[in-house]
């Protein structure tokens, strides 16, 4: 699980905080995720596959979820609807477009599942390799990059 | 003028009614579609003077949708503003081919959007 | 026009009066001549007739015999008007009945007294040359008195038969009757008939030379002005005019094609005037491309450079012909780029007809930007530059009519930030170097600038002997062990050049062309061999300023020694500004049982090493540690203590990967150290790592490192006697052991 696979969402999304939605980040030390279906209560996932294979997902508490957004459309949102899920969605998309351009020198394929929710989902995590957890917090809250990376090459 | 928004996100769609809105222009004068093939349905049944389309869409993809566009007398020389998440050189070769106008990058700032379609809105 | 004389209006005037005036005279001659002829021919035939009646009369008088009332006749007519004089003439010029003489030589003749002698008329006589011709030619005769305004005519009186009875045979004349006539009153009417026609034609020619005369300045005189009036104004630069004549006859047909010309020559002048501001622009457009600094072309709808085209762009690419060369062929003249011009038509392709596409767009996909191009020197020769282009479309209405492309040369700005990097190194290397002699004092780096002056001169000698490996791979050592000292002493700008130095000789010892190197290596010894001498003018300078014995922390003033502390602490923060380099965080922990180590000089360059390896290749990197469980930093643990009495030991020891026998397995194998399958223990394949030029290409870690170096540190335990030895646990971490008796010093 390389750094250099991994910075690049990294970058990313603190990229996107900052300029996008003019929110200042702050991570945090990464460990290891003991349980890796302990995320926040809304998930956006990022596959990867080629040189190294794996998912990168961002996870965020529902309260975050909603003002992020709402700063986003600049419309208050109150509920975990549609329009949120899908303005996380869009955030995701936008990470992951933005990292694609740090990750044009690897043979790297980027795919995105989707934005799930819900107190029970579960991510398939590639088999056998551990999932570590990037903290970051900002004045919505506090939110992570969750990842694991199997390096094939 | 009617302006029509073309993008498979509901959030994208409000974050350019909203740009749109701030600008001055009519919240009726706004139409939006969820994907290509409604949004070929809409512009058939309104005239419309400007398209925000997203590239990446279920059913009839942005790059499908303009070249359909296109294809109709009216609509032969109408602004399409593409939005799109990156700027790779082969997409903006395509879409240059299907005739699309000028483009936009995803995450988009109201400022750079309306310095784009600035002089397509009358308004 | 010359002058009033010269003027048509009067040539045609005066024409005209000629011709009415001659015909005038003529017709005027003409009848009055006639009316004279008229009248006289028939006065005198009147005359003729009033003889023929007197004969007629007198000689029926006369045959009648009553000849006095022949003579009272003639008395009669005398009395008229109109006769000035009538007369009888005998032959002999005697009047007649003026005596009895015919009446006598009568009745002679008739033998009888027929006629009596009556009353007789006076006696005349005529000598008149005319009367005798009469005579001769039995012809009458007229004569005309001028003077007198009077006629005479003599008319023979011939004997006739019916005479002959009385006045005899002879058949000639025999008298002649004479009339005088005024011809007063036929000369009158002749004047004045004259006088009338003269009038009458005169004011009738007046009239119609009046009448031609307006006829002609009409038709004639008028449209010829005209037409000249206007031609003047084109003469003397008017051509706004036109002439304006309605007739349709030949003059209306020359102002026609007159108005033709003047429109032509009003084109041919606007033309004219066009074409010299044209000319004008030109001359200030070329001014503006010889000068500009900037390359300016235009690209003609078929792709083709056009004829305009600025200075600069001539000694960018250093030839001059870039008219009608097609512009991918121009910017990529190298046969073998057909991709790359296909790609630049595509570029240019949209650029012409995807007008519904705004530029701005367009320009995303223009391979001219920042790029570097291989173009002519001008000299025969190629050079590398660097240009940006912009392309902006010239419009024609809706349509691109062609298109400028602007070339600016980036050549100088990409070289001068080259250069001032480099400078910005130099300088940073410099005031490294100030610093770390500040710090370590200057004795230290006598010892390494010896150590670097050695170096560089083996390799100087060994340039032509570089195929034999075994040269190589000392010459790879020293290096190798000159970037560590350099690191350890914090010269990195030194340590950077040598790392390149040190890349050269590798790809040598591992099968590059030394011929194809040796001017890079040359290159590389040179920076080397400048920060060498840089260090040693510094040092110079520090020693003649700090006074002896005051350097580095003070301890020790004479030799190049150093605490172990000192060491311990160089080893610790150049742990840390490895680790920091490569991106990771560690932690360095220092167990010093033996206090001061004097043997710790001769170790120092072995040191160096091990440290540099255990973080570079043994430690993993934070997410990866993570992952594994461990802390995010890393740990490097030396520690220094006495394994036996007379003997010391130091060791480096990691917590990271462990060294990978498997790797070290496949090394060996592919350098030929061990048969494929052949058995070998883990003691016998960590030996091979202590072998020089033991590459780690494919053995410790996935990165491309190079040869680990292991075998300078064993060489230089061997040569303080001492013996090393490894301790390694998957994913549990390396340690080195050195150990070696002490000398009992002091």
């Amino acid at each position: 699980m390389q750094v250099k696979y991994i910075n690049p969402f990294l970058r990313a999304s603190v990229n996107l905080f900052k300029d996008y939605l003019d929110l200042q980040v702050e991570s945090g030390k990464p460990f290891l995720l003991k349980d890796p279906q302990a995320l926040y209560e809304v998930s956006g996932i990022i596959g990867l596959a080629g040189e190294t294979r794996g998912a990168v997902v961002l996870s965020f508490g529902r309260e975050t979820a909603i003002r992020i957004v709402s700063r986003l459309a600049k419309q208050e949102y109150l509920a975990l609807g549609n329009e949120v899920l899908d303005g996380v969605g869009e955030l995701i998309n936008i990470i992951a477009g933005n990292a694609k351009q740090d990750l044009l020198e690897f043979r790297i394929e980027i795919s995105l599942p989707g934005v799930i929710t819900g107190k029970n989902y579960k991510i398939h995590w590639p088999e056998g390799v551990p999932v570590v957890c990037i903290p970051f917090s900002c004045e919505f809250g506090d939110f992570s990059v969750n990842v694991s990376l199997k390096d094939i090459a | 003028m009617k302006i029509l928004v073309v993008d498979d996100s509901a959030v994208m769609r409000r974050i350019h009614r909203n740009i749109l809105k701030e600008r001055g222009i009519d919240d009726g004068d706004i139409l939006d579609a969820a994907d290509g093939q409604a949004a070929l349905e809409i512009a058939s049944r309104n005239a419309i003077g400007l398209f925000l389309v997203d590239w990446n869409m279920p059913r009839l993809n942005g790059l499908d949708f303009v070249q359909r566009i296109r294809a109709i007398a009216s609509y032969a020389k109408t602004p399409i503003i593409m939005i799109t998440s990156e700027a790779a050189r082969y997409n903006v070769v395509e879409a240059i081919q299907a005739g699309v106008t000028n483009y936009v990058v995803k995450p988009i700032k109201g400022e750079a959007l309306l310095d784009k379609i600035g002089r397509y809105l009358n308004a | 026009m010359n002058g009033i004389f010269g003027s048509i209006r009067f040539k045609i005037v005066s024409v005209i009066i000629l011709v009415l005036t001659v015909s005038i005279s003529i017709s005027l001659a003409v009848m009055v001549g006639t009316t004279r002829e008229n009248l006289l021919g028939s006065v005198r035939r009147n005359l003729t007739v009033n003889n023929d009646i007197l004969n007629t009369v007198i000689r029926n008088l006369m045959l009648a015999g009553e000849a006095p009332i022949a003579v009272q006749t003639l008395q009669g007519l005398k009395a008229l008007e109109e006769f000035q004089e009538i007369a009888i003439y005998r032959k002999d010029g005697t009047t007649a009945f003026n005596d009895y003489d015919t009446i006598d030589s009568v009745n002679r003749f008739q033998d009888k007294v027929v006629f009596d002698r009556t009353e007789r008329t006076e006696r005349l006589i005529l000598e008149n040359p005319n009367f005798k011709r009469v005579l001769e030619t039995n012809t009458p005769r007229q004569n005309e008195l001028t003077t007198e305004r009077q006629m005479e005519y003599f008319f023979p009186i011939l004997n006739y038969a019916q005479c002959r009875s009385c006045h005899g045979p002879s058949p000639y004349i025999r008298g002649v009757a004479y009339y005088r006539v005024s011809t007063a009153n036929a000369y009158d009417r002749i004047n004045a008939a004259g006088t009338f026609l003269a009038a009458s034609l005169i004011a009738m020619g007046l009239a119609i030379a009046v009448l031609l005369i307006l006829l002609m300045q009409r038709i004639v005189v008028h449209p010829i002005l005209a037409i000249g009036a206007t031609v003047a104004q084109v003469g003397e630069g008017n051509l706004d005019v036109s002439i304006e004549l309605e007739s349709h006859d030949e003059f209306g047909g020359l102002a026609i094609k007159i108005n033709e010309m003047i429109d032509g020559l009003k084109t041919r002048n606007r033309l004219l005037i066009e074409n010299k501001n044209i000319e004008a622009r030109n001359q200030e457009n070329r001014k503006y491309l010889d000068n500009i600094g900037q390359g300016l072309l235009l690209i003609r709808k078929d792709f083709i450079i056009g004829e305009q085209y600025s200075a600069f762009l001539v000694q960018l690419f250093g030839h001059a012909e870039l008219a009608d060369k097609p512009f991918a062929n121009f910017i990529y003249p190298d046969p073998a780029s057909i991709q790359e011009r296909e790609e630049l038509e595509q570029f240019l392709s949209m650029v012409f007809f995807n007008t519904l596409t705004e530029m701005e767009m367009i320009q995303v996909a223009n391979p001219l930007r920042d790029k570097t191009l291989r173009v002519g020197d001008g000299k025969g020769g190629e050079r590398e530059i660097i240009v940006d282009v912009l392309f902006a479309r010239i419009m024609d209405g809706e349509t691109v009519d062609s298109v400028m492309a602007i070339f600016e040369d980036r050549t100088q700005i990409v070289r001068a930030r080259e250069e001032l990097a480099v400078q910005r190194e130099r300088r940073d290397a410099e005031l490294e170097e100030i610093s770390a002699i500040l710090k370590a004092g200057p004795s230290a780096f006598i010892e390494f600038a010896r150590e670097a002056d050695a170096g560089l001169d083996s390799l100087k000698r060994s340039y032509d002997l570089l195929s034999d490996g075994e040269i190589v791979a000392a010459l790879f050592r020293s290096f190798h062990s000159l970037k560590g000292s350099a690191r350890y002493l914090e010269l990195r700008g030194f340590e950077r050049h040598a790392h390149a130095l040190e890349n050269l000789l590798a790809l040598i010892r591992d099968g590059a062309d030394p011929r194809a190197r040796v001017g890079e290596l040359v290159a590389a010894a040179a920076r080397l061999a400048d920060e060498v001498e840089n260090i040693k003018s510094i040092n110079e300078r520090f020693r003649a300023f700090v006074p002896a014995g005051i350097g580095g922390d003070g301890k020790n003033a004479v030799g190049s020694g150093e605490t172990t502390a000192a060491v311990l602490d160089r080893l610790t923060s150049m742990a840390k500004s490895i680790a920091a380099d490569l991106g990771k965080t560690v932690r360095v922990e220092l167990r010093n049982e033996l206090g001061e180590l004097p043997g710790l000089e001769n170790l120092k360059t072995a040191l160096v090493h091990l440290v540099r390896n255990a973080i570079d290749h043994g430690l993993e990197e934070g997410l990866e540690r993570v992952a594994a469980g461990k802390n995010e930093e890393g740990s490097i643990v030396i520690r220094i203590y006495s394994p036996a009495p007379g003997e010391a030991a130091v060791e480096i020891a990691d917590d990271g990967r462990g060294i990978d026998f498997e790797a070290v397995r496949r090394t060996a194998e592919k350098q030929g150290l061990l048969k494929a399958g052949e058995a070998a223990d883990s003691s016998r394949l960590l030996r091979f790592i202590f072998r020089p030029d033991f590459s780690s290409r494919d053995a410790v870690t996935s990165t491309s490192g190079r040869g680990v170096g292991l075998d300078a540190v064993a060489e230089a335990v061997r040569s303080i006697g001492g013996r090393i030895s490894v301790k390694t646990g998957k994913n549990e971490g390396t340690r080195f052991t050195i150990r070696f008796t002490i000398k009992e010093t002091r």
